[in-house]
């Protein structure tokens, strides 16, 4: 793993603020985005990542570089999102895609997220670790507690779906205009 | 896309190729650049053939791109969350001193019960030195016999 952050969190473990907060604004950010599209809201995403950052300073000094930070975080951070769908708390207003669509730069937005969030929990993880984060297939395997060849098998089916749901998507929109402008040249 | 030449007489059916079942699973792990060189060669190499996995590829790399682009859309994590963090920890921190302090007001040392009993029973003993109190003396003998 890298030396730097195995530094970090060995002075983390003895209860050392500063190395806590470099460790925060290197991993805080990131796994914020991970939250955010996993569970659509703001708020819960923030407490999420303040939940991970939490058992980070907890169990830092029993974290013995079995994995690499990186995978140590999402491990967890992926867990504290779970317990937000347990408690019935997740994705129920995919909000912020509409406050923000004033203010963000054009590309894909509230179809991609409706496609997106019509997969499965597993294919979501999968998905954003894999193509956003970059992560290799061991990597995915340690965030996600899985076998390698699982990784393997849930990428290609977690692809197709959103493929499909992509498809879906589009096809939709396409109807909706067509009977926009059936209705405007109908009347 | 995976039936690429479908239903048409002489057209390329990719799907076929042995070498497909290999290179397919490769092509998500060249498209987010973790595959390894011989791997990305492999793949590479077989596009300049296969029409199906050129563009199992071409597709992989631009769903890449969209959702990238989407996932960089989302709002970043708000400026003051660190400070937020340092509260929270301040809070849960004296939340664990506070249940610690709770735990052992709760939970007093344990005491031995032969410190209560011995002098007990001696008083029993000495106030009331009939007969029945024997039973009392052999008790009291017997718990320091057991150091209780
Ligand atoms: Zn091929």
């Amino acid at each position: 793993m890298n030396g730097d952050d195995a530094q970090l969190i060995a002075r983390v473990g003895k209860r050392d603020l500063a190395a806590m907060r470099v460790l925060y604004e290197k991993y805080a950010p990131q796994l914020y985005r991970f939250a955010v599209a996993r569970l659509g809201d703001e708020r819960s995403a923030e407490d999420v990542v303040q939940e991970t950052m939490l058992a980070v300073w907890q169990s830092a000094s029993r974290f013995r570089g079995h994995s690499t930070a990186t995978t140590w975080l999402f491990g967890i951070c992926r867990r504290k999102v779970a317990e937000v769908y347990r408690r019935g708390q997740g994705r129920e207003v995919p909000g912020l895609l509409h406050a923000r669509s004033e203010s963000t730069p054009p590309g894909p937005g509230l179809e991609f997220w409706e496609s997106f969030s019509r997969l499965s929990d597993e294919h979501q993880e999968i998905l954003l670790l894999v193509f956003y984060y970059g992560f290799s297939q061991e990597e995915a395997a340690e965030v996600l507690g899985v076998p390698v060849g699982t990784v393997k098998s849930r990428i290609h089916y977690a692809r197709h779906r959103l493929r499909e749901a992509l498809r879906d998507a589009g096809a939709e929109e396409g109807d909706r205009k067509r009977r926009r402008s059936e209705r405007s040249t109908g009347t | 896309m995976i039936e690429q030449g479908r239903g048409r007489p002489g057209g390329i059916r990719s799907k076929n190729r042995p070498d497909c079942k290999l290179v397919t699973p490769l092509v998500v792990w060249v498209a987010n650049g973790t595959a390894t060189d011989a791997e990305r060669a492999m793949v590479v190499l077989h596009t300049l053939t296969c029409p199906h996995c050129r563009r199992e590829l071409a597709e992989t790399l631009a769903l890449r791109r969209t959702f990238q682009r989407w996932v960089e859309r989302l709002p970043d994590l708000p400026q003051r969350a660190w400070h937020g963090f340092v509260d929270l920890l301040e809070e849960r921190e004296e939340a664990r001193a506070g249940h610690r302090a709770a735990v052992e007001v709760a939970e007093p040392e344990a005491v031995e019960i032969g410190s209560v009993l011995r002098p007990l029973l001696a008083w029993l003993a000495a106030e009331s030195p009939s007969p029945a109190w024997r039973m009392v003396d052999w008790a009291l003998a017997y718990s320091e016999t057991q150091g209780r």
